[in-house]
């Protein structure tokens, strides 16, 4: 298979490759997003942490 | 050794669930990303071509088990929405909610890939077909429920109203996965089925199972993420809470 059949595939091409495109981007969309959150969680969790520690004793 | 309802009581706890969770994500994740590596690569280079649809078939290895996924996730988010309705514990909503997100991107996916589908097989994008509208439907059903919960301020009165509308829309699942069996439709019947024979040769199976398992896998890490993020989001809120009140 050469790389022409590959990215045309007969003419179907845009279909397949737009399938698989929207569902890496979607994915990939949603682990990057969740990553982020879960990222700032543990920051504020951490900060709260020492806010409460501050305000209230070891 | 403990029994389910004791390990369920067990877990139902944030913090110990907490815990649990962040040692299962990478249990889930790593494989979830090697087997959509293998399913893509066997999909794309190693199925051959549909004797029929020729190479237009291979949105299949994307679109079933993203429809598959948005049925299942429905199931489970309307199953645990009822746990945390009768038992009170707030994990069980807080996973519901978290497989809202998930289960609605599946289901889209599985609406724009089976149009992309259609085009090249049936002529169109859309019809307004008996499979095709009850999972737009069900779209709408993830759509309401997470508008639902995001609508109301009280936790509980939001996981009680979205309890109640994930028990009513189960009602869908059985007109989705019959709909091409009970009516005249455009959409194919059921290839792969629970009882009887598979009608699909091992070389488009194999790519398709690998799909449907890499989904799977990658919806549990995906889910477990995200109630983690919800456990620390209102600890973190019960915790600013007390400072206030002090």
């Amino acid at each position: 298979m050469t790389w022409t059949e590959l990215i045309t595939m007969d003419g179907h091409g845009f279909y397949v490759w737009t399938a698989y495109c929207l569902l890496a981007v979607a994915l990939g969309a949603e682990t990057l997003i969740l990553r982020r959150r879960s990222k700032a969680r543990r920051v504020e969790a951490t900060a709260a942490g020492r806010h409460l520690r501050d305000r209230t004793g070891p | 050794m403990k029994s389910p309802a004791a390990f369920f009581f067990a877990y139902a706890s944030p913090t110990k669930f907490d815990a649990l969770a962040g040692r299962l994500i990478p249990w889930f994740a790593v494989p979830a990303a090697a087997l959509l590596a293998i399913g893509l690569y066997l999909g794309l280079f190693v199925a051959p071509d549909d004797f029929q649809q020729g190479d237009a078939y291979r949105v299949l290895f994307v679109h079933v088990p993203a429809a598959w996924m948005g049925m299942l996730l429905y199931l489970l988010l309307a199953f645990y929405a009822a746990l945390g309705w009768i038992f009170h514990t707030r994990v069980s909503s807080m996973m519901a909610s978290s497989m809202s997100i998930t289960g609605a991107m599946f289901t889209c996916i599985a609406l724009v890939t089976g149009a992309l589908w259609g085009r090249p097989t049936w002529g169109t994008w859309w019809v307004w077909d008996s499979r095709t509208t009850s999972t737009l439907l069900l779209l709408f059903l993830y759509i309401g429920f997470i508008a639902l919960q995001s609508a109301i301020d009280d936790a509980g009165r939001a996981n009680r109203a979205g309890a109640l509308l994930a028990l009513i829309g189960v009602v869908n699942l059985p007109i989705i996965y019959f709909s091409v069996e009970w009516w005249n439709t455009l959409h194919q019947g059921a290839t792969i089925r629970f009882s009887g024979e598979t009608r699909m040769p091992g070389e488009m199976l194999t790519p398709l199972l690998i799909m449907t398992a890499a989904c799977w896998l990658y919806a549990i890490a995906v889910v477990l993420i995200r109630v983690r993020c919800e456990i620390r989001e209102r600890v973190f809120d019960h915790a600013a809470q007390r400072v206030v009140t002090r």
